[in-house]
């Protein structure tokens, strides 16, 4: 059973000589919850964003295959380089397909068509950020939370509207990152979890 | 390359990379410093679950009120002997706290049910005795799965009915309530049982509160302090 307490941490340990592609799928599954169900959100459809991460998977294997993965600590960032252009490849068609346009924007706004095992996943995550929200000592720092992550407004604008100087909104980011990677390893299941999942 | 250089001191850079909103020659360096930076990657991931936690708040109906919200009382945490602390912190967690929407204290453990909407696998029992010592008054190991925690505490003051909270208390010293229940009767042997959700706590300190119902003065009110600790897997 997914955990997604158990599944923030990437790996960073090593991976074993004989990992296979299966392996490489389980480790997203695993640890890459928070990317799966973003671009499941992004992409308003479940299958389609198994594709890309399958996808994703698959070259990461090949690359790890090829040798072009020079430390295996990488393979982390690859999964997720690959993954995102993947997005921004399926998002870019859907613009410019005249006649079936849709605002990516607003694509990103409709729920997901997600399965049960998911919507307890972002249930999960949610009450984490939720309570870093309430934690949270002004509405104005929710604010920018709010405008920053999920409405994805630049930094300088909401700088501009809320009357703040650059490195006070960093502070409000920097703070909020870390008690969100405190909330999430707080079972402190981190490389050791990768470990079980290679063996 | 200036760039790079600025990367790990641009908290924005990951949630921007995440939009799509890199320029070419940022998402060239921020790729490149994502392969050679495996902290970069967990950033990565921290970031997107911050993203899909806000937009299922959004979703849920929560995020509105959780912006009009007041925030949630931040109590200094003097020193775990300091009963009389602990009483005034546990009324105030009463005034102030919003109740959870989760259910993670509950009066019946058929209540609790995993995400398949089975009941939850009965865990250990832990009787909540005020200790007066200067340590906890209990320590609950976490199970390696999710279970149903049973509590039993003893209350102070006798009445017909209680209420009681559970709260966190984090590192800074700000305590943050997880969960309450009312309406709870005393059995025969006069402690008070009911169940908590343990895939809802986290290892640390934590601040369960019993007050008569109607009744939430520092006299009625009593104050225990529990540990919480990780299970033998996951250490």
């Amino acid at each position: 059973m997914a955990n997604p307490d158990a599944n923030v941490v990437a790996p960073t340990a090593t991976v074993p000589p004989g990992m296979d592609r299966a392996a490489v799928e389980a480790l997203i599954a695993k640890h890459y919850t928070g990317l799966r169900l973003l671009i499941q959100r992004r992409v308003g459809d479940a299958e389609a964003a198994a594709d890309i991460l399958n996808q994703a998977a698959c070259t990461a294997w090949e690359k790890w295959q090829a040798g072009q993965v020079q430390r295996p600590e990488e393979i982390g960032g690859y999964i997720f380089q690959v993954a995102m252009n993947l997005l921004r490849n399926r998002r870019r068609k859907v613009v410019e397909r005249s006649d079936r346009h849709v605002d990516s924007e607003v694509l990103g706004q409709l729920p997901a068509d997600i399965d049960a095992t998911d919507r307890w996943l972002e249930k999960k995550i949610a009450a984490r950020v939720k309570r870093i929200l309430q934690e949270l000592s002004s509405a104005r720092d929710r604010e920018i939370l709010v405008r920053f992550y999920l409405q994805e407004e630049e930094k300088e604008a909401i700088c501009r509207d809320l009357a703040l100087a650059p490195d006070q909104f960093d502070k409000v980011l920097h703070r909020a990152r870390a008690r969100l990677k405190e909330l999430l390893e707080a079972y402190g299941l981190q490389k050791s979890d990768f470990f079980m999942l290679c063996l | 390359m200036q760039t790079e250089t600025r990367i790990p001191d641009d908290p924005g850079l990951t949630s921007r990379y995440l939009a799509g909103q890199l320029s070419t020659e940022e998402l060239h360096a921020y790729e490149q410093h994502l392969l050679q930076n495996p902290d970069a990657v967990r950033e990565l991931e921290a970031t997107a679950r911050m993203k899909v936690g806000l937009a299922n708040l959004r979703d849920s109906g929560q995020l509105e009120k959780l912006l009009r919200a007041p925030p949630a009382i931040r109590l200094r945490w003097p020193a775990l002997a300091a009963v009389a602390a602990l009483v005034m912190i546990a009324i105030g967690l009463w005034r102030g706290v919003d109740a959870p929407s989760e259910m993670t204290l509950v009066a019946t453990a058929s209540e609790l049910v995993d995400r398949s909407g089975r009941p939850l696998v009965p865990g250990s029992s832990y009787a909540l005795l005020r200790t007066r010592s200067s340590s906890y008054d209990a320590v609950i190991q976490l199970p390696p799965e999710p279970q149903a925690i049973e509590l039993r505490v003893r209350p102070e003051t006798a009445a017909p009915a209680y209420s009681v909270a559970l709260s966190r208390i984090h590192p800074d010293g700000s305590v943050l309530q997880i969960g309450n229940v009312s309406e709870l009767a005393a059995q025969s042997d006069g402690f008070v049982k009911l169940y908590v959700d343990s895939s809802h706590l986290e290892s640390g300190p934590y601040l369960f509160v019993i007050t008569p119902a109607g009744d939430r003065t520092a006299a009625s009110t009593t104050a225990f302090r529990v540990k919480v600790v990780a299970s033998e897997k996951l250490r």
